[in-house]
């Protein structure tokens, strides 16, 4: 911090190299567009150089927060701007961010969701499909399937972590054998 | 915010899936912006998720009760799910292609061993055994490529690898002890009447699995049994739970 604030473009560009990653995750569960997550994306970098080059940052140790923060709050602000904009027009947000894909974003999507269905049919453990499928379509309580399945919270917490690890590694084993042969 | 909570309380996937409170996600973010290991298992998680809504009702559960969503008051379930389904789904798609591209290499090395003993069993079979085995063209590989994976798990079904052609390759996907205490296994794949099929020594492909590419023509139809051994950076070895499966054509 103390380079940025002395003007090191170098440690800007660490800077951005430590945190890009980050804000795109963050971005993800908050942007429902791609294009739009790339804004924000790019727009949160710059309003973090902009305040850390004001020094408005003074503790190493709050980086990370303030970082968050800031990508979070960034998102929330474009997505209540857009939902005024679609209420003064008359539009719908729902219309505004379901555009139509290009043609080789919907194969991307289609082989995508192809490759999921595929690698879930592979899991060797019946518990953990029933547990991927039910808990990530987010249409259920966690404490009604680990009720169903007679797990306790931090059992159930552990059991659906190995699913989604195994899942994981079976769709990395089968991207890369697909992948090497492409 | 240590990596044993996170675990324990079960955030990656409560975040991901939009299920922790506030305050909660707020600390948890401070801490995923700054963690590559917890970041690979969000992006993976997020593409686990967007996939999952994208098989649209085909993978839901016969019995749901929906629950309303913490976002969104306006906007209709399915129309904002395609959406999101987009977005991570390409995402998560660049970002396991860098990860895959590390898996590959160890797989590479697996390939090439199994090749090697493939190459070594057909001089072997040959008679007279002077003459030089000329490695054979390999037919295109079909797509999909047959995976089996491999957990340590009480239930009694033998876990099935079918294989449809006779040749190309395969893949063994082992889990890995948690949490991972070694630098590189011995593997021992034999059938179930004890005659060695394959051995070789693997270094781990990621932090959960090691996976070994085979050829389809070293294991006909019938019962297998894979031997792991593990070994630390100091040579330590240490004899691992072994694992049975099957394999159909």
């Amino acid at each position: 911090m103390r380079r940025i604030l002395d003007g090191e473009t170098a440690a800007e560009r660490e800077l951005v190299e430590r945190f890009s990653r980050g804000i795109r995750a963050i971005l993800r569960t908050v942007a429902r567009d791609a294009a739009v997550s790339d804004d924000l994306h790019q727009e949160t970098l710059r309003v973090l150089l902009e305040r850390l080059r004001a020094g408005e940052v003074r503790a190493p140790a709050q980086l990370p927060a303030f970082v968050a923060s800031l990508a979070r709050n960034l998102a929330t602000r474009h997505y209540q701007r857009a939902r005024k904009v679609a209420e003064d027009s008359t539009l719908r947000l729902a219309r505004l961010e379901d555009q139509e894909p290009d043609a080789l974003e919907r194969m991307s999507r289609a082989e995508e969701v192809r490759l999921v269905r595929q690698v879930l049919e592979e899991l060797p453990v019946e518990r953990d499909r029933d547990l991927l499928r039910r808990f990530y379509l987010g249409q259920e309580s966690k404490e009604r399937i680990q009720a169903d399945h007679g797990l306790s919270s931090l059992q159930f917490n552990r059991v659906l972590h190995r699913a989604r690890k195994r899942f994981q590694e079976l769709w990395m084993a089968r991207q890369s054998a697909r992948s090497r042969h492409l | 915010m240590d990596h044993q909570r996170i675990e324990d309380d079960g955030l990656v996937e409560s975040y991901v899936t939009d299920r922790l409170g506030e305050a909660e996600r707020t600390e948890f973010e401070a801490h995923l912006v700054d963690c590559p290991q917890c970041l690979d298992q969000v992006e993976a998680a997020q593409g686990l998720a967007a996939g999952l809504r994208g098989l649209g009702p085909s993978a839901a559960p016969v019995e749901t009760l929906p629950t309303p969503r913490r976002r969104s008051p306006g906007v209709t379930g399915l129309a904002l799910a395609a959406s999101v389904v987009a977005a991570a789904a390409l995402g998560w798609g660049v970002t396991e292609q860098r990860r895959l591209g590390r898996v590959l290499e160890a797989e590479r090395e697996a390939r090439a061993a199994a090749e090697a003993r493939a190459q070594e069993l057909a001089r072997r079979q040959q008679e007279p055994p002077a003459a030089a085995v000329t490695p054979a063209v390999r037919p295109p590989v079909p797509i999909p490529v047959p995976v089996l994976m491999l957990v340590a798990t009480r239930g009694t079904d033998l876990p099935t690898l079918r294989i449809v052609e006779d040749s190309g390759p395969v893949v063994l996907s082992v889990e890995r002890e948690s949490p991972p205490r070694f630098s590189r296994y011995r593997v021992r794949l034999s059938r179930e009447d004890g005659t060695e099929v394959f051995t070789g020594l693997f270094p781990p492909s990621s932090r959960d699995a090691v996976v070994l590419a085979i050829d389809a023509g070293l294991i006909p139809k019938g019962n297998y049994v894979l031997a792991l051994e593990g070994e630390t950076a100091s040579g330590r070895r240490t004899q691992l739970p072994g694992h049975r499966f099957r394999v159909a054509r």
